[in-house]
């Protein structure tokens, strides 16, 4: 169970910081890819000053996968595509990483396909190829882009897929070799895969890469443990248990690899290596428990029991693979007849993992053990316990299986809630989070990767149907303001009917008409009294009034004097207003010709006010596409409920199969106990029978025959 | 990666090597023949996403279509260059003497900016014309001192969408940063 445990949390880190990795890779490698696309496509005069727009675009598509919503991300490259018409080679990549990410893995990998088409044929990476004769950055990122897919189509248990993806890697550099053999392995086991021949990148940052890592030495020694070759892999497992080594030689693109959403933040806190330290002492411990374990066996398969005690002597207690060492311990203990030992170990073993198979062995060995050792009654008395023990395990698998067979929900069984949930803001298309029930047998049932696969694709369906939920919120939300956009759109057409807007504007173009009447055609013709303002209009009007009074005085007094002095004032009036005439009628010019822009516009604006008015189009076509969406909305729902009934459907049998299994099993074992306990009882009514035999002499014996 | 694979090599090939004498060997002969069924509903699940994904694409296109037409839409974007000499905290923007956004930035999105990000701060509606928009950024500077940038701009809106970009921009020959704005054209 702990060994299970600990491989699901593994299975955890890794699914999460995988899919990031490729991300980030694709986002810092393609820059480079498109620098050499841009340099040779973008004529540089006629493009100075226009935005790169779809690099604009593609960097908003960063923003939120950098804070690792991928959703967000994925749905603004979607847009960009929509905007661009199509995608450039970064953005296909990135695009792939981002489907890879939420899961959409036929999608990622028909974009990569496609990218790998471009690279094949596109005349920029065949001259960057022949130029340099190396392997070019864009197939690197190919092929970590696929090592990601296999990586993903192997925890999903889709093997033929992984074998079909391996075959598009042409190439594998050293610093990805590890990777590639380990995938290779798990997708063609037990055949032997043809792995490529790795070679060095020549201006890779990893030059000294090790390319019999610990996995692949362990690896070999499997094979040869399997051919039963065992003086071949004995060398390799010493090796293994005591190696110490550092991933210090992990490429930039590689430490970033191991970045996950939940600690994105993480990597520069972690040194250049990107490298956890206790991710790190992890698989240090992993691959030394393992390789002793395996060591240990080899031993027990050549039946060399002494070897296999002295291996696991010293085995920790706390490593994953504590049970199945602690089961070989005490099988070896009492091959090399170390009873109390054994027995001491066989007891934690059925007291410890109640619901393991092994468990379950050592209890029939604990009592054959007890027969031997101690007394045929101590023997039958374990026996019992152990028969016992079958029985309480048969009815509370019962029980579980009653318990599961009348659930609706078959995620009722955890109450685990994950800390890490994201914000509520972020709808999400799926999760890396692992189904943890509360019960035993549930999680001994998920060890199967299938099944467990299956549920996780269960908790994907509630997020998604999580995610439908909300869109159909903001769809009424859509729904409600395309209704109110509609009734104020009635409303001011309402108050436009109530007011003729093309009198008013016919109004005011006639008063316009007007000011430019009095404006003199000719620039010449100097009327300077038009543009008086008010206090010369005043001094105009005294002038003519003064005049008037001369004029009426004229033959009654000597007007002289004041004609001349009006003259005068008007004479300076008049070179005031004559000096001031041409900034005066270039002013009122320009207001004109304010006034008329302002009339154009105010009439633009009546057409286009009354085209709105008069077409409901917009609105129409809005209404329609919310409607389309709502109907997408409901078959989506329908479809999440019926896939997810599916599913449980799968779950179910699948569970009901491994409870058949586990009751089969444990009938076996209780089967066994049984005839155990009558051999026990048959020798001891022979033990009995000679007993009594001893106490009572033959000739006695004769005599009763007698009388 | 390393740690899963292994564990993976480990389940597979420890099952099948380890403790045959144990007789703990599931049969899994049942379960393959649903494998067919079950890869059927994954791929179906992946068709459900793609879906999802797009409708999400369709609503946030609609409402962008129908809060922010095209004729009206003026959106403003923040980005970051480096960021050494200046750790953005938060922003402010007014267009026209008026409050439009603000926004507190939390450490990962200022780490999404500073890796090439480009954030969306703002997206509204303006009428035809001369508009001026000033924005106002608090951060520390390089010797972590609260300080402020900002920068007023002065744009023309027609009838096309206006988009415009706030850089903070590192300059090494003054060690400061300084805000410069882009209006983009397309």
């Amino acid at each position: 169970m702990f060994e299970n445990e600990v491989n699901e949390s593994i299975i955890v880190l890794i699914k999460n910081a995988s899919c990031s990795m490729l991300l980030v890779l694709l986002c810092f490698m393609s820059l480079s890819i498109i620098a050499n696309e841009k340099l040779s496509t973008i004529d540089p005069d006629r493009e100075i000053n226009k935005t790169v727009y779809d690099e604009k675009l593609y960097r908003q598509a960063l923003y939120f996968y950098f804070q690792a919503d991928y959703t967000q991300a994925l749905r603004q490259v979607s847009i960009n595509k929509i905007r661009l018409g199509s995608l450039n080679s970064k953005g296909r990549l990135f695009t792939a990483g981002l489907e890879l990410a939420v899961g959409l893995q036929h999608q990622a990998r028909n974009t990569l396909l496609t990218f790998q088409n471009d690279v094949e044929n596109s005349l920029v990476f065949e001259k960057y190829n022949k130029r340099t004769g190396q392997f070019t950055q864009q197939n690197e990122l190919l092929l970590v882009a696929l090592l990601q897919l296999i990586e993903q189509n192997i925890q999903q248990g889709q093997l033929s897929q992984a074998k079909e993806n391996l075959q598009h890697i042409e190439q594998i550099p050293t610093q990805y070799y590890q990777q590639y053999h380990v995938l290779s392995q798990l997708a063609y086991w037990p055949e032997s895969p043809k792995l490529l021949s790795p070679f060095l990148i020549a201006d890779s940052e990893n030059q000294n890469i090790e390319i019999t890592s610990p996995y692949i030495q362990m690896n070999r020694a499997l094979r040869y443990f399997e051919k039963a070759e065992y003086d071949l892999a004995i060398p390799l497992l010493l090796t293994l248990k005591n190696l110490h080594w550092q991933n210090n030689d992990v490429s930039f693109w590689q430490s970033l690899f191991n970045r996950s959403p939940d600690n994105a933040l993480s990597i520069d806190e972690r040194g250049s290596e990107g490298v956890d330290k206790n991710d790190q002492r992890i698989q240090n411990q992993a691959v030394n428990d393992y390789a002793r374990l395996l060591l240990a066996q080899l031993f027990v398969s050549q039946e060399n029991y002494q070897k296999a005690f002295n291996e696991l002597e010293s085995f920790p207690e706390h490593s994953p693979y504590a049970e199945s060492a602690l089961f070989l311990f005490a099988f070896s203990a009492q091959k090399i007849k170390q009873y109390t030992i054994a027995l001491n170990l066989f007891n934690l073993l059925t007291k410890e993992y109640t619901y393991s198979n092994l468990a379950w062995q050592s209890g029939q060995l604990l009592a054959s053990q007890i027969t031997e050792q101690k007394s045929l009654a101590q023997g039958l008395a374990l026996y019992q316990q152990m028969d016992e023990f079958y029985q309480d395990r048969l009815q509370s698998l019962k029980l579980f299986e009653a318990n599961y067979n009348d659930s609706i929900n078959l995620l009722a069984f955890s109450n685990h809630k994950t800390n890490k949930s994201p914000p509520s803001n972020i709808m999400q298309l799926s999760s890396n989070e692992q189904y943890m029930p509360d019960s035993k047998w549930l999680q001994k049932a998920l060890s199967d990767v299938e099944l467990s696969g299956i549920y996780h694709e269960l908790i994907e369906l509630d997020i998604l149907e999580e995610h439908i939920k909300q869109l159909q919120k903001k769809n009424y939300w859509l729904a409600d303001t395309i209704s109110l956009n509609q009734q104020r759109k009635s409303k001011v057409a309402k108050q436009q009917a109530q007011k003729n807007y093309h009198e008013e504007l016919q109004k005011l173009t006639h008063s316009r008409d007007n000011l430019h009447q009095q404006l003199p055609d000719d620039k010449n013709v100097k009327d300077n009294q038009v543009f008086a303002d008010k206090v010369e209009r005043k001094l105009l009007t005294r002038i003519e009034k003064s005049q008037s009074i001369i004029n009426n005085l004229v033959g009654h007094k000597n007007t002289d004097s004041y004609q001349t002095r009006l003259n005068r004032v008007d004479g300076v009036l008049a070179w005031q207003l004559n000096q001031s005439y041409p900034q005066r009628r270039w002013q009122h010019q320009k207001q004109l010709k304010q006034i008329d822009n302002l009339l154009v516009q105010a009439n633009n604006q009546l057409v286009h006010f009354e085209s709105l008015a008069k077409s409901n189009n917009r609105l129409k076509l809005l209404t329609g596409r919310q409607q389309s969406a709502q109907q997408q909305i409901s078959v989506l729902l329908s479809s999440v409920k019926t896939l997810r009934a599916q599913k449980s459907e799968n779950i179910r049998t699948k569970v009901a199969s491994f409870v058949m299994r586990q009751n089969t099993l444990l009938k076996q074992h209780s089967l066994a106990t049984k005839k155990a306990m009558a051999t026990v009882l048959e020798k001891m009514l022979q033990q009995d029978k000679r007993i009594e035999k001893q106490l009572v002499p033959d000739d006695m014996n004769t005599v009763r025959a007698e009388f | 990666m390393n740690v899963y694979l292994f564990s993976q090599v480990v389940k597979r090939l420890c099952l099948c090597l380890l403790f045959s004498c144990a007789c703990v060997m599931a049969d899994n002969a049942d379960l393959t023949n649903n494998l067919k069924p079950n890869k059927e509903l994954a791929t179906e699940l992946e068709q459900l996403k793609s879906e999802i994904l797009k409708l999400n694409r369709e609503l946030f296109i609609l409402e962008e279509d129908l809060l922010f037409p095209a004729s009206t839409q003026i959106a403003v974007f923040v980005s970051v260059d480096i960021g050494r000499f200046f750790t953005i905290d938060s922003v402010e923007l007014k267009i026209n003497e008026k409050d439009v956004v603000g926004f507190l930035y939390t450490e990962q999105q200022r780490k999404s900016l500073e890796q090439g990000g480009i954030q969306r701060l703002y997206l509204g509606n303006l009428k035809m014309g001369t508009h001026q928009l000033t924005a106002i950024f608090t951060g520390l500077d390089g010797e972590g001192r609260t300080t402020k940038r900002a920068i007023t701009h002065q744009f023309e809106k027609d009838d096309e969408t206006v988009m415009i970009e706030l850089k903070i921009e590192d300059h090494l020959s003054n060690y400061r940063t300084e805000i410069v704005v882009e209006e983009w054209v397309l």
